[in-house]
């Protein structure tokens, strides 16, 4: 067996990162786009988590902002829910090539 | 009475601040109170007056050497140039003579433009004219003077145009701009050619030869010795300025074309005081003028005095009929400056002013009166208004030369000119003036005697109009009891007797309504000499010139214009393409951008240490 280094965590978060990403850009449906955010989001925390217990053991900073980070997502993801449904409601559609109104 | 000397500038900027003050109003709401308008203007011209006529009255009487004050305006190494007020007892006479009447005429603008329109902008132009009028008289040397003699330009137009909304008022003002402009391009020439001459070949490096005050005369006996062609060409062209603006013989038509405007405007600055500026610049640089420049403008001087008082003889409309009467005066004025008679040409100045401002106030009254400008068109106006008739009466006789203070001035030129042996020039004079006392007493009869049967009058008496031209008036009159003359002798009995026949040549002429002249001339003398004619010919030869540069602008610059315009609205419409309102594109925009600079650190960073 080989030791899991902060590396292994770094590369597990950046294919995290960038499958959270590709699957933002290339989605239609708005709720799945969604979901990808909480994807990149997680990715995020795991680099926290990663740098905090390899690097700085005493203060535990990044766990604290990993907390903070989840929470925050669940509020910005409930605002979120409740925009798609008024959009929804009001557009009867919930394709993101369809709700785009501001172009040059 | 120093006070007044050494704050002379509030003469200059009293105006500028009226001026300020009444576009301010335009901006807040009490924009349409002509009467504060108009008692400001006054109210600073009569300031004015007192400043002018102090000054004239201090430097007659106890000022010996001018007074000078320079401020700095730019220079580089050692060469400065000035602005500043500069009081000695020529431009306190021009002062004086401007100050007294710009007050009458804007007293009688009052009255004339009580019912038009656009009150306010009338008075601003009067004001800005002061203001420029004023730098001009007493600047310190030729580029100041230049500056003026521009503004003064640029405001005589806007007054010419004044109502612009009429297509053949603004042709008009147009045409007297662009002749205007020969004389301004050829005096800012002159002035570089002398700043250029006198650093460069001459050496003299502290900028003073622009000034009036010093150094000319040294600057004169280097020059007319080593370099006469040079400093010929210069003083011609600075001659040339002043012709002009004099409206001297071949440039004459602006001054005629000026006639479009207002009439209080034309006995304000196109009779009384900026068309004296070329005479004012003559005398300014008379120190440094050759022989051969002085007989330039003898010749010039004639040949504008006779062929215009000709050319009078023979017009129907009122004002342009004092235009070229002007103009002739004015060569009179040129003829004494050349023959070095300068006193006698600056009294012939002032009465003249004073006279020909009146004559234009009449015909303004005139033209509200009977409205129309030609003579034959006119009722018996003396059974209407005797107070016109009694003053042009007054004008006419100073005028011609037969009494009040335009006999006292002819008198003085016809003397001198006799004593000093110029008998031909004598001649040649006595003709012009039997011409002036004949258009001037034709017009009198024509307009006040006879009958043409016109009933479309409209008769009213505005009391500040009759008011301004008593007061005018008074200072036609007074020069014929204060100048005292030397002798009186057969010369002058000859110049009143040929004046006499001249008025009762224009009253038989009035009764026959025809001019005694032989056929051809007086087809010459109402065609104008065919004046007019040279000028569209030769404005039609650069018109075919101007058709190549409109070609050249139609195919070459508009195309390059046009293409560009395409090209560059071609690009922008694939770049806003980018803006599609998708925001996941945006996201994946912001994503090329951050690994393209992340790339590029990272390049930079192995290449840095690579190297």
């Amino acid at each position: 067996m080989f030791n899991i280094t902060l590396l292994h965590y770094l590369i597990l978060a950046l294919i995290l990162f960038f499958t959270g990403f590709i699957g933002l850009i290339t989605s239609k449906n708005t709720i799945k786009i969604l979901i990808f955010i909480e994807i990149m989001m997680s990715a995020i925390n795991l680099n926290f988590i990663a740098f905090t217990t390899f690097k700085n053991y005493i203060f535990l900073t990044g766990m604290v902002f990993a907390v903070f980070i989840t929470a925050i997502s669940a509020l910005q993801s409930a605002i979120a829910i409740v925009l798609i449904y008024l959009i929804y409601k009001n557009k009867e559609t919930m394709k993101s090539e369809e709700i785009e109104e501001i172009k040059g | 009475m120093e006070f007044f000397v050494n704050n002379i500038l509030i003469t200059v900027l009293l105006p500028l601040w009226v001026v300020l003050t009444i576009i301010s109003g335009v901006f807040f709401k009490y924009a349409e109170n002509r009467k504060l308008t108009a008692l400001l203007t006054l109210f600073s011209t009569f300031i004015g007056m007192i400043f002018a006529l102090c000054i004239l009255k201090y430097t007659h009487s106890t000022l010996t050497a001018p007074v000078e004050t320079n401020y700095l305006w730019f220079g580089f190494q050692n060469i400065n140039f000035y602005l500043g007020t500069y009081t000695d007892k020529i431009s306190s006479v021009f002062l004086a003579i401007l100050m007294i009447i710009s007050f009458i005429v804007q007293l009688y603008s009052y009255g004339y433009m009580k019912n038009k329109e656009d009150f306010n902008r009338y008075f601003v132009y009067l004001n800005l004219f002061n203001f420029s009028m004023t730098g001009l008289i007493l600047s310190t040397n030729l580029l100041q003077m230049y500056v003026f003699w521009e503004l003064v330009g640029v405001i005589s137009y806007l007054l010419v145009g004044f109502y612009y909304k009429k297509e053949d008022v603004s042709l008009s003002a147009k045409k007297v701009f662009i002749i205007n402009r020969i004389g301004d391009c050829a005096f800012l020439l002159g002035i570089i050619m002398l700043s250029y001459f006198s650093i460069f070949i001459l050496n003299i490096s502290d900028g003073s030869f622009l000034m009036f005050s010093s150094s000319n005369t040294f600057l004169k006996e280097v020059s007319e010795s080593a370099y006469p062609v040079i400093w010929n060409i210069i003083l011609l062209l600075l001659i040339i300025g002043a012709i002009v603006k004099s409206a001297q013989f071949p440039f004459q038509q602006w001054l005629i074309e000026a006639m479009k405007a207002p009439s209080p405007v034309s006995a304000l600055i196109h009779s009384a005081t900026m068309v004296c500026m070329g005479i004012f610049l003559i005398i300014r640089i008379y120190p440094l003028l050759t022989p051969y420049i002085l007989k330039l403008i003898i010749i010039i001087g004639l040949i504008t005095a006779l062929f215009n008082a000709f050319i009078a003889i023979s017009q129907n409309n009122i004002k342009k009929m004092l235009a070229y009467s002007t103009s002739s005066q004015l060569g009179f004025m040129f003829t004494a400056l050349g023959l070095g008679f300068l006193p006698i040409a600056i009294i012939y100045l002032v009465i003249h002013s004073f006279t020909k401002a009146l004559l234009f106030l009449n015909a303004g009254q005139i033209e509200m009166i009977c409205n129309t400008l030609n003579m034959n068109e006119t009722p018996p106006l003396r059974k209407y208004n005797i107070n016109l008739a009694i003053l042009w009466l007054i004008s006419a006789l100073s005028l011609s030369g037969l009494f009040f203070g335009g006999f006292n001035s002819k008198e003085l030129l016809l003397n001198s000119l006799h004593n000093s042996g110029n008998n031909i020039i004598l001649f040649l004079i006595l003709l012009t003036s039997f011409f002036s006392a004949f258009y001037i007493f034709k017009a009198y009869f024509f307009i006040f005697e006879t009958d043409f049967g016109n009933k479309n009058i409209t008769v009213e008496k505005d009391f500040k109009i009759t008011s301004a031209m008593m007061l005018m008036s008074v200072f036609v009159i007074l020069p014929g009891f204060i100048f005292k003359l030397s002798n009186l002798n057969l010369l002058c009995a000859i110049s009143v007797i040929i004046g006499i026949i001249a008025v009762f040549n224009a009253y038989i002429c009035a009764k026959s309504n025809k001019i005694f002249l032989p056929a051809f001339l007086l087809k010459l003398s109402c065609k104008e000499l065919y004046i007019p004619e040279i000028y569209n010919f030769i404005s039609s030869v650069f018109l075919k010139f101007t058709k190549l540069f409109f070609y050249i602008e139609k195919f070459i610059f508009d195309f390059i214009s046009e293409i560009t315009a395409k090209i560059i609205q071609k690009i922008s419409l694939i770049i806003s393409r980018i803006q599609n309102g998708n925001i996941q594109s945006y996201i994946s925009y912001s994503l090329f951008t951050t690994g393209v600079i992340f790339m590029i650190l990272v390049l930079s960073y192995i290449f840095m240490r690579g190297v």
